[in-house]
């Protein structure tokens, strides 16, 4: 070991004393910004990743569409199972109609699912917030809780829906036919925890919806969702091709990708906020090593008597900030990994100490905080947070090697 | 005989000041030889310890020249003159400049880690702190060493890298009588023992008449002490 790295290393952490302060204290500052980011960037990546999976329950991964009536659905489902990234492949139809429920009218998105597919009840069990899937009939729609909150709906109350055809029947006959809605029952309420879903979807079979929408034995497309470990974009590309013309697939990211790119501006945000609080414990430790530099004044001009070369001084002063970095960094990745690990307790110890129960279930959908802990992410914090100490060791590293040695050693 | 170890040629050096600039040093001549003993002495502030630093390559002179083995070190860089330092001087000082941090047996390897002189480190600096009497306190901080034993202490660390001179300057000015008086002993036959030439920085006149040649520092020049 070179003796400017060996003095390093003393500095730091003196013979003797079981207690070195200054290092604690520069350490501390590097602790806690290493842990508060990776707390935060990972519950950020959590609700990312908790959203992506629930854009893509409702979306599904994939949407094979021709642009047109898609008839021979069975067929295509059939072809799609075949192929080894695909899970499963189902039937759907999708619009929009009007619900009104005592005098108040609302325009939902509707989307029809294939109610023989046990996943896709499967699905929408575990978002129900009231209701049963087997009360889930031809006769009756699923209602987002946005939409049963707006409409007053509840669980076996009737509504009645209104869809465009019927208004177009109404006007090809200059107003002379009845306008006759369809009375349908509210088999269930669900939340997503997406807010576009939950605002205003309605779900219900799909040969209701081929009913409504007078489509035959016909679909809008078939919904694919594809097995573990498989991405989606590239999954999506070579299955259109596999398909051949008229088919093409289409991914919740052509049409839903925005929202999830606020999530990761938002992440950015955080992070450069966060990141803040590195850069200001590294100006601890630049004031520390600083004092620490003039305190050592003597010694240094002792080195160069003893031969040290300034470019030695420097460094070693320059190790004294890596090392605060690198220990810093292993004990905030420590807490860090701590902190997301009980973050539900912490979190609920908090709310139950102010009373504010469960607020989290209501503002997010979320009945605890997700958090996802992507190593890409704790690397490149980890790297920041020893790059930014080294870098702060480097004003005293610069200071120390410029001591005139004769001044130094005449210093009192 | 051979070639000297370091050489003051016409040697001057002044300091500006407030009250206008101080001529410290106005031709200095001095010859180090291999084991040559050379005591200075002089007033407080006549230059001793800024003779000495430029003896050492820490400080260059305003005029004159320094000649290290054969090289003026005047265009050397000061990487290059603190690589050559390190094994050509040791130097001790009146108030020792432990590094605190360090344990004894610790302080003294820093002198040879610093040189370079990392074969048997530990070993030798054992060796020489049993030699200058502290086999016992090898793992004592500093702070709970006596003065004479911190003194003890920086000549084991500047002798540990085998220099050809040893630059002290008045190593005992801080301690007692009695107490200078071993540790000088101990200096002295240490340097003798290894064949170091020894410049001793003194203001004690007994001291001083033990080494080869005397010489007091007055008015910037060097003269011949009795
Ligand atoms: N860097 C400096 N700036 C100004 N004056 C200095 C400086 N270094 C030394 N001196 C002056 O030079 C004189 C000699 O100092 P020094 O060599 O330390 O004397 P000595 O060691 O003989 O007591 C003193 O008057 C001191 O004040
Ligand atoms: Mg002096």
């Amino acid at each position: 070991m070179p003796w400017y790295l060996y003095i390093a290393l003393r500095h730091l952490f003196p013979q003797g004393k079981r207690f070195p302060v200054y290092t604690l204290m520069s350490v501390t500052g590097v602790v806690l910004g290493e842990a508060v980011l990776m707390v935060v960037i990972s519950v950020f990546n959590g609700f990312g990743h908790e959203i992506r999976t629930r854009i893509a329950d409702t979306y599904g991964d994939l949407r094979i569409v021709t642009g047109d009536l898609i008839y021979n659905t069975e067929d295509l489902s059939e072809r799609l199972k075949s192929m080894e990234s695909v899970e499963s492949a189902v039937p759907y139809a999708h619009g929009l109609v009007m619900l009104l429920h005592k005098n108040k009218p609302l325009a939902p998105m509707v989307e029809g699912i294939d109610v023989r597919s046990d996943e896709e009840l499967g699905k929408y069990e575990e978002y129900l917030l009231a209701g049963n899937m087997d009360d889930f009939d031809d006769d009756s729609i699923l209602v987002s809780s946005g939409l049963a909150d707006q409409l007053q709906l509840y669980v076996g109350g009737e509504v009645e829906m209104y869809t465009p055809l019927m208004m177009l029947k109404l006007l090809e006959s200059d107003g002379k036919d009845m306008l006759l809605p369809r009375s349908v029952r509210v088999a269930g309420i669900f939340q997503t925890g997406w807010q576009r879903a939950d605002e205003n979807t309605v779900i219900c079979t799909l040969r209701l919806m081929q009913d409504l929408y007078n489509l035959g034995e016909g679909a809008h497309g078939v919904r694919v969702e594809l097995n573990e470990g498989y991405e989606i974009e590239p999954e999506s590309r070579s299955i259109s091709d596999a398909l051949g013309r008229p088919f093409f697939a289409r991914t919740w990211m052509d049409t839903h990708g925005d929202f999830l790119s606020v999530v990761q501006l938002e992440k950015r945000m955080m992070f450069f906020l966060l990141f803040i609080i590195v850069i200001v414990a590294s100006f601890s430790i630049m004031s520390s090593l600083l004092i620490f530099v003039i305190r050592k004044t003597r010694e240094i001009g002792l080195f160069a008597a003893m031969g040290a070369t300034p470019r030695q001084v420097a460094a070693c002063f320059c190790y004294q900030g890596l090392f605060i970095g690198i220990t810093g960094t292993i004990f905030g990745m420590g807490l860090g990994f701590t902190l997301i690990h009980f973050r539900n307790h912490i979190t609920s110890t908090i709310s139950r100490i102010l009373g504010v129960a469960d607020s989290m279930n209501q503002i997010y959908g979320f009945s605890y905080l997700p958090a996802r802990v992507e190593m890409a992410d704790m690397i490149g914090i980890a790297l920041l947070s020893i790059l930014v100490a080294t870098l702060a060791g480097l004003i005293p590293a610069y200071k120390a090697s410029r001591l005139d040695p004769v001044e130094a050693l005449r210093s009192e | 005989m051979s070639e000297p170890l370091i050489e003051a040629r016409e040697v001057s050096r002044q300091f500006e000041s407030v009250e206008g600039s101080i001529k410290v040093l106005q031709g200095v001549d001095l010859c180090i030889n291999p084991g040559n003993t050379i005591s200075i002495q002089g007033e407080s502030g006549s230059g001793k310890s800024t003779l000495l630093n430029i003896l050492a390559g820490l400080d260059r002179p305003d005029g004159g020249s320094v000649v290290w083995g054969s090289s003026d070190i005047a265009n050397q860089s000061s990487s290059k003159l603190a690589r050559i330092r390190a094994s050509l001087i040791g130097m001790v000082f009146q108030s020792y400049y432990l590094v605190p941090e360090l344990r004894a047996l610790e302080n003294v390897m820093l002198g040879g880690r610093i040189s370079g002189m990392n074969t048997d480190l530990k070993e030798r600096s054992k060796a020489l702190l049993e030699k200058v009497g502290l086999g016992e306190r090898m793992a004592s901080l500093p702070a709970t060493l006596s003065g004479g034993e911190r003194q003890r202490v920086a000549i084991a660390r500047a002798l540990i890298s085998e220099p050809k001179v040893l630059l002290a300057d008045e190593p005992t000015g801080n301690l007692d009588e009695a107490t200078g008086d071993s540790v000088m002993g101990m200096l002295q036959a240490l340097c003798v023992d290894a064949n170091v030439a020894l410049v001793l920085v003194t203001h004690n006149t007994n001291y001083a008449a033990r080494m080869d040649s005397a010489w007091i520092l007055r008015q910037g020049v060097l003269e011949k002490g009795s």
